[in-house]
């Protein structure tokens, strides 16, 4: 008999890095790397599953600058480039492993793996994923969702009207995509903070995701806790991350990525192989860096020089392993659940897309068990997506969900704090220099017209969450400073030819050229008095 | 809960003899730059400005008891508000920065520069907002630019129970909801401590960290994080704001909820601890960051006019009563 529900949900999102002014970027691997090891592996489940027949009902969510550099042709070549010399070195490696059983299975992986992305992006695809994406949506396998135009924190978007900017961009950019509106987003973050919802329900939005607390702090106590959704007071539902099952994953302890069995994130080919050959497979300035090959397990907590060789059949076995953990645990959860709540519990489990593949590299793996385990073995849980749950259970409890975000310690610290503080004023400043210039230039047309639609795109590429965040964890701060200034100091630009009517053409192309994002903006609609046209 | 965002570069890459090392930051320059020749050269991104000759004030949130705010006002705004009165009396107007807290109408007052950025130390569960203006014993403070509002979040379960009949749960049907979202004290204190930094060292340092807590704050939390439920009398013994609010849940529901409560707010009473170690209150760029609540950083206050004046000179009517900073501070 079944017992309750689970909602999985994956938020797949990259920043926007895009640098055509160089012939090849270290941060643009970003991209690369989980077009291999995440996106490509999602569609092949998704494909597979729905061949045999099984109902997925995963929702998805693709940010907009996510699917505007899948989208993107110089993008899209530069990663067929970077696959293909990873075949080729997988394929020197077969040879020079030769001698080595274990590392001889994992090159062969990896040349089949590479190998395979590689025909699939070209021929399946014909270069650009989200036709992949956008046709299993369209057969009723997954649910896509939206984000924020570039991710930005909203609550820290101070001014309502640059915060709907984030939202509108993003719907548009969804309909442009996915040739229909979205239905549910992803807040950038999760980071809510009362008043969006209106800005949500003003764009058609009938759900969105936040973490636990923002339901059980909230005004008045939630009946059902984290097991059904709230309604908030404009309408639109807010489902909850269930504890459980993120720890369960995220856990550094207790999380499933951490088994001995699966591949160990950290020791790559990169670092590990003599310098002479590695080097022609390195970036023009010869620093080593990760290139995706990696023979090692994580073995245990030990020295990475310690790690023991990753056994590929092994780690499979552990991922189904898991998966039927996973379930039982959900179907003991879910019994219990339904007596406590008296209805159908709604377990949420949403994760960063690229832990599956990226991160945990058998993740994959680890879904397509657990959803197959989910439909041919059992009848206790069964997996739904929010909108399927709001069709089955249309009367939720109206609540004022609480302000918070799924960072470190549930607030906003991540993204503001000692190191991250300066940025606030030039953001605020510029998100209200884009009002005004709305406001007071309302249909531009010409040149005009492209300065004030750039300047929108440098706003909102400026107030990107990746930034702060990047920042804070301190893993690539320079570039992310970088990023944040070169965008402020282009919009700045911008403001000043506008104001004093004098726009420098060649520069302004060349801007255009660099920061291409939402070609379809329009910056009177995303910023303007009149908001969205109806 | 901690947040993974792929990287290529979470570790750094470390050279081999003879081989070039990464600098940190994108692969190359943006622009080429005129280098000593044993300079590296680190692109941090193209100028920006450092001021924007514009009157601004913006608060934002951190989490209960934090809130950042930043300001920037031009010479030329502060003269024009005192030019309107005697020299005599203009000299002894000050740039002040004040709070409100709205709904309870209580307010404070901070004598400033006229471009800064403090951390404030709030209440959980509270509106405020800020302005900048100009202050005189005489003529009180006249507000030159206001800030956004912003309500620091709870921290922990609301006391108010759904008024539909459908949605309202008793104090122990709560505890149960409570419990099986992962919200039960032991559960959060779990959580917590997994995720505090250096959460892997040893029991002693996490046992030093407590050790550092008040009394009576230690004690509580020991019990609520053995699942006991608090007394009115260990409630009544803590220190503001914990006191307040743990009463609140306490007269709305019971001990057990209360204890809860405390727990929730065990992240950052550590961070608390942690940062007054790391001296971070000294950090002259904070220099409001006082323990234990933003109040006690609060000007002294004079004798005030019976109503405030609104930029640009428009009256309005005075508050109900100007506490005094030992009023707010008890």
């Amino acid at each position: 008999m079944e017992q309750g529900l689970l909602g999985i949900i994956l938020h797949a999102h990259l920043p926007f890095v895009r640098h055509p002014e160089y012939p090849e970027f270290l941060e643009e691997e970003w991209l690369y790397e989980a077009i291999s090891e995440t996106y490509i592996p999602l569609l092949n489940m998704f494909e597979g599953l729905a061949a045999d027949g099984v109902p997925a009902r995963v929702t998805i969510g693709l940010t907009p600058p996510l699917c505007e550099m899948l989208s993107d042709p110089l993008l899209q070549e530069r990663y067929a480039r970077h696959v293909t010399r990873l075949i080729e070195l997988s394929e020197k490696e077969i040879e020079r492993t030769s001698k080595h059983q274990a590392m001889n299975e994992t090159a062969r992986m990896y040349f089949n793996h590479f190998s395979a992305a590689l025909d699939i992006f070209e021929n399946r695809y014909k270069r650009n994923l989200l036709t992949g994406f956008r046709a299993l949506q369209d057969e009723g396998v997954i649910d896509i969702i939206t984000c924020g135009a570039t991710h930005g924190f909203l609550p820290l978007i101070t001014r309502r009207e640059a915060r709907r900017a984030q939202i509108e961009v993003g719907r548009q950019n969804y309909v442009k995509h996915f040739g229909r509106e979205p239905r549910g987003i992803w807040l950038p973050e999760c980071a809510y903070t009362p008043g969006i919802d209106e800005l949500l329900e003003e764009a058609g939005i009938k759900f969105f995701i936040v973490d636990a607390h923002a339901i059980m702090f909230g005004r008045p106590q939630p009946r059902r806790g984290i097991y059904a959704p709230t309604v908030t007071p404009s309408g639109v539902a807010a489902f909850a991350r269930d504890v459980e099952t993120s720890e369960q994953v995220w856990s550094s302890d207790i999380g499933y990525p951490g088994d001995p069995d699966y591949r160990e994130f950290y020791r790559d080919l990169g670092f590990d192989a003599d310098y002479d050959y590695i080097k022609p497979y390195l970036h023009s300035d010869g620093v080593r860096r990760n290139l995706g090959i990696k023979y090692y397990r994580v073995t245990g907590k030990v020295d990475l020089g310690l790690k023991l060789p990753y056994v590929p059949s092994w780690a499979a076995a552990k991922a189904a392993s898991h998966a039927s953990h996973f379930l039982l645990n959900r179907q003991a959860q879910a019994r219990h659940l339904n007596s406590v709540v008296h209805r159908k519990p709604m377990i949420v489990s949403p994760y960063d897309a690229e832990l599956y593949g990226h991160w945990w590299f058998e993740g994959p793996q680890f879904l397509n068990h657990l959803i197959r385990n989910v439909h041919f073995d059992q009848s206790e849980i069964r997996l739904a997506t929010p909108l399927d749950y709001l069709r089955e259970f249309p009367d939720n409890q109206p609540q004022d969900i609480c302000t918070s975000s799924w960072g470190a310690e549930g607030y906003y610290r991540v993204w503001i704090n000692n190191e991250t503080e300066w940025m606030y004023m030039h953001q605020h400043v510029a998100e209200d220099r884009m009002i005004e210039m709305a406001r007071s230039h309302p249909a531009s047309e010409g040149v005009k017209r492209r300065a004030l639609n750039q300047a929108a795109r440098e706003l909102l590429l400026a107030e990107s969450s990746d930034w702060a965040f990047i920042i804070t964890t301190a893993t690539s701060v320079q570039y992310a400073k970088k990023r944040f200034r070169d965008h402020i100091h282009r919009f700045t630009k911008l403001y000043d030819m506008v104001t004093r009517d004098e726009i420098d053409e060649a520069w302004l192309a060349e801007v255009e050229s660099r920061d291409s994002i939402f070609q379809e903006i329009d910056y009177s609609t995303a910023y303007g008095p009149g908001g969205r046209a109806s | 809960m901690f947040i993974l965002r792929p990287s290529s570069n979470m570790r750094q890459a470390v050279a081999k003899p003879g081989e070039p090392a990464r600098k940190d930051g994108a692969d190359a320059p943006a622009a080429e730059p005129v280098l000593a020749a044993d300079e590296p050269f680190i692109d941090e991104g193209l100028p920006i400005p450092e001021s924007y000759d514009t009157d601004i004030i913006r608060a934002m949130i951190q989490d209960p008891f934090r809130i950042f705010i930043y300001w920037e006002v031009r010479p030329e705004s502060l003269g024009a508000l005192t030019r309107y009165f005697a020299p005599e009396d203009a000299s002894e107007f000050a740039v002040t920065l004040k709070l409100t807290e709205t709904e309870g109408r209580n307010e404070a007052f901070f004598e400033v520069s006229q471009m800064g950025r403090y951390w404030m130390m709030v209440f959980p569960d509270r509106e405020y907002e800020f302005e900048i203006g100009m202050r005189s014993p005489r003529h009180g403070f006249i507000s030159l630019i206001r800030s956004n509002r912003v309500r620091s979040p709870r921290g922990t379960v609301s006391p108010e129970t759904a008024e539909q009949s459908e949605y309202r749960l008793s104090p122990p049907d709560f505890v149960d909801i409570i419990e099986a979202s992962g919200f039960a004290a032991q559960q959060s204190l779990n959580i917590t401590v997994a995720a505090l930094p250096g959460a892997s060292a040893e029991q002693a340092e996490m046992n030093s960290t407590l050790s550092r807590l008040p009394d009576a704050v230690r004690e509580a939390l020991l019990l609520a994080g053995a699942g006991h439920p608090l007394t009115r009398e260990m409630i009544e013994l803590l220190p503001e704001p914990l006191r307040s609010e743990l009463l609140k849940l306490f007269e709305a529901a019971d001990g057990a909820i209360a204890s809860v409560g405390l727990i929730h707010y065990l992240p950052e009473l550590l961070r608390e601890v942690i940062e007054d170690d790391r001296e971070w209150i000294s950090d002259q760029t904070h220099p409001l960051h006082l323990a234990p609540r933003f109040f006690v950083g609060a000007s002294e206050n004079l004798s005030w006019p019976g109503e405030e004046l609104r930029w640009p000179g428009i009256p309005r009517p005075g508050l109900p009563r100007l506490l005094s900073s030992q009023d707010l501070i008890k």
